[in-house]
């Protein structure tokens, strides 16, 4: 979300898909009213802009959808929802989609996100598979991205609610172990994020959870050194734009991954004097950022592997 | 023929989306109960409001964004399409902003001025942002602090008219507007201004309590502590510092933000430090909680690579705690 124009969203889409203005606006207007709509000196007409969105497998709705009443209305609902969900609150998450449900309408967008939803909260509640959650989520990404498992989304103009979809995908792998398909999802996802529209700070929040799940997923394939160095790229994106909710899960990544390296005999043991001094900053933040199980974890980890008792 | 189509889908348009955005105002103001009075005071009338509500206008995008944000919606939650006007004006921000940044002073006012020409007769909110810049300008250039903080009341006044007379708590302040108001509180105790820095932060206070459900309290309150809290602490109200402290620690609770947390555990750390000396029980008191307090400010600070801070803290532990285990 966030402020840009309708010829905005058509550029970016059809650079993803590598096609001319040539190509895309035969039969529905003018090369050079194309050019005019991309560049904001004019406004599509509504048919206008959903022929060039469709003519991109793009089904029409994008911009308008998001704008409609109901989208308002349950806005709320449905960061409750996401509340309850980061919270392992399935049921409530259960209750409140229920009420969402009520509200929307049938747009695509409602559409997609009540996929979502629904598979979730029943995959959460281990009523389906992972197997049954993943053809879900297909379903759901696929209704904005027919194309979606053929085609690249590394240059996609992805939006919000494709990105939490696609964390979902991955997430689902990374539970059946499959951890490189997995880390193929967020790096296409990364790199589509890094150059989309998306207003800066929601951007940035979004970069940190995929940077963070890349590298604990490269840390349990062995991949020390890439998930270092993802880690790495992630923290960076916390001190630029101070975000602190995964920022000690990222510095105890970071740490984790320098162990192993020095355990196999790949680091020097002095690198031990970075890891602490990582894991402190990663407790004494977790502390700051009030998240209680993360402080438990650092310090029974700092406890147990360098005899280190901090201050309590 | 094809034109005529097109012309009647594109207003249809303008209509859609624009009648969309009134009736999300009309709903948040509903489940908030503020009246269109409240919401639109110093933006624009309530029957421009009510035609707004009823999706019946094309509507300045910046007023529109004020009015969203005074009810809490930061615009990023919501799909604005700009129109080429709004573009402009919306790059022509971002640019100022930019050369402000970079103290380019000449140039920022020479794009001020066009900004002025563009948009000043198109509502309060953009002569709001022409009267900040020019007191942000002000203090760049190195004018006189009287002045800076002037043109920072002319720039609140804009679209809260009785900013100095009335109470704050009867508005329902905007994120920007409120960034504002904490602007001044900021200039107004680097410049030593005690008195009206501390009348300002007691109106912000008071405007907190009253509006403590409104979501974004949420990304201002840490804001407030710090300032404030630096400030009480400074003027050896340890208790009220405390007070600003924990409150913004308790609604940064959940958040993903951390950009005040370390002045925040500083002052805390300070102040309970400064409580148990006042009390005469420093000798023999646990001092846990305050190293605690204070390593965690430490560690935020070199975080963010603000070693003068940093250093400042690991010095005061080392003499003060005798503390040595800090890295």
């Amino acid at each position: 979300m966030g402020r840009y124009r309708l010829g905005d969203i058509i550029r970016m889409t059809r650079k993803s898909l590598s096609i001319t203005q040539e190509q895309l606006c035969e039969d529905i207007c003018s090369v050079e009213t194309l050019s005019r709509i991309e560049t904001g000196r004019q406004n599509p007409g509504k048919d206008v802009y959903e022929l060039l969105m469709e003519r991109m497998g793009r089904i029409r709705d994008r911009a308008y959808s998001m704008l409609s009443v109901s989208d308002y209305k349950v806005l709320e609902k449905m960061r409750q929802f996401e509340t309850s969900i980061q919270t392992y609150e399935y049921h409530r998450a259960e209750y409140i989609l229920e009420d969402i449900k009520m509200l929307l309408g049938d747009t695509n967008l409602d559409r997609q996100f009540i996929t979502r939803a629904e598979s979730l909260v029943k995959y959460r509640l281990k009523r389906i598979s992972t197997d049954e959650f993943l053809d879900e989520l297909r379903k759901a990404i696929r209704i904005t991205i027919p194309r979606y498992g053929e085609i690249s989304l590394a240059n996609w103009p992805l939006n919000y609610n494709e990105v939490t979809i696609l964390l979902n995908i991955s997430t689902a792998y990374s539970e059946k172990e499959e951890y490189q398909k997995g880390i193929d999802i967020l790096e296409e996802v990364n790199s589509a994020v890094k150059q989309s529209y998306i207003e800066e700070e929601q951007r940035s929040t979004m970069q940190v959870v995929v940077l963070y799940s890349i590298s604990k997923w490269y840390g349990l394939l062995e991949e020390h050194q890439r998930a270092i160095e993802t880690a790495k790229e992630g923290i960076e994106i916390c001190r630029e734009f101070k975000i602190g909710n995964a920022l000690p899960h990222l510095l105890y990544n970071y740490a984790w991954n320098k162990e192993q390296l020095i355990d196999k005999g790949i680091l020097p043991p002095e690198n031990k004097r970075v890891c602490i001094n990582y894991l402190k900053k990663a407790y004494y933040i977790a502390c700051a950022m009030q998240q209680s199980y993360m402080e438990q974890f650092i310090k029974s980890h700092l406890a147990i592997n360098y005899d280190i008792m901090l201050c309590v | 023929m094809y034109k005529d189509i097109y012309k009647d889908t594109n207003k249809d348009m303008e209509l859609y989306s624009n009648n969309n955005i009134g009736s999300a105002i009309q709903y948040f103001r509903d489940i908030y109960h503020i009246s269109q009075s409240k919401l639109c005071k110093g933006i624009c009338s309530v029957s421009t409001l009510s035609r707004i509500e009823a999706g019946e206008r094309d509507i300045d995008a910046f007023i529109l964004e004020t009015l969203l944000e005074r009810l809490g919606k930061i615009p990023y939650q919501f799909e604005l399409i700009l129109t080429d006007f709004d573009y402009e004006v919306y790059q022509s921000r971002m640019e100022i902003n930019r050369l402000i940044e970079d103290k380019a002073i000449d140039e920022a006012y020479k794009l001020v001025k066009e900004y002025d020409k563009l948009a000043s007769d198109k509502g309060t909110p953009h002569k709001q942002f022409i009267m900040l810049c020019k007191a942000r300008l002000n203090e760049l250039e190195g004018g006189r602090p009287e002045a800076t903080i002037d043109m920072l009341v002319k720039a609140i006044t804009c679209t809260v008219p009785d900013f100095s007379t009335e109470a704050l708590a009867e508005y329902f302040l905007s994120y920007t507007e409120f960034g504002i108001i904490l602007e001044m509180l900021e200039k107004m105790i680097l410049y030593k201004m005690v008195d009206r820095a501390e009348k300002t932060l007691n109106q912000i206070i008071d405007y907190m309590f009253w509006h403590n459900h409104m979501e974004h309290n949420v990304s201002i309150y840490p804001k407030v502590a710090a300032i404030g809290g630096r400030f009480l602490l400074e003027q050896n109200q340890l208790d009220k510092a405390l007070e600003l402290c924990n409150k913004g620690l308790e609604m940064n609770k959940g958040s993903r933000r951390m950009d005040y947390l370390g002045e925040i555990f500083f002052v805390k750390a300070q102040a309970t430090e400064g409580k148990f000396k006042s009390a005469g029980l420093w000798e023999t008191c646990d001092k846990s909680e305050c190293i605690r307090l204070y390593l965690k400010a430490y560690h935020l600070f070199t975080f963010f690579e603000e070693e003068t801070v940093a250093d400042k803290i690991k010095k005061h532990l080392q003499e003060e705690y005798q503390w040595v285990d800090i890295d």
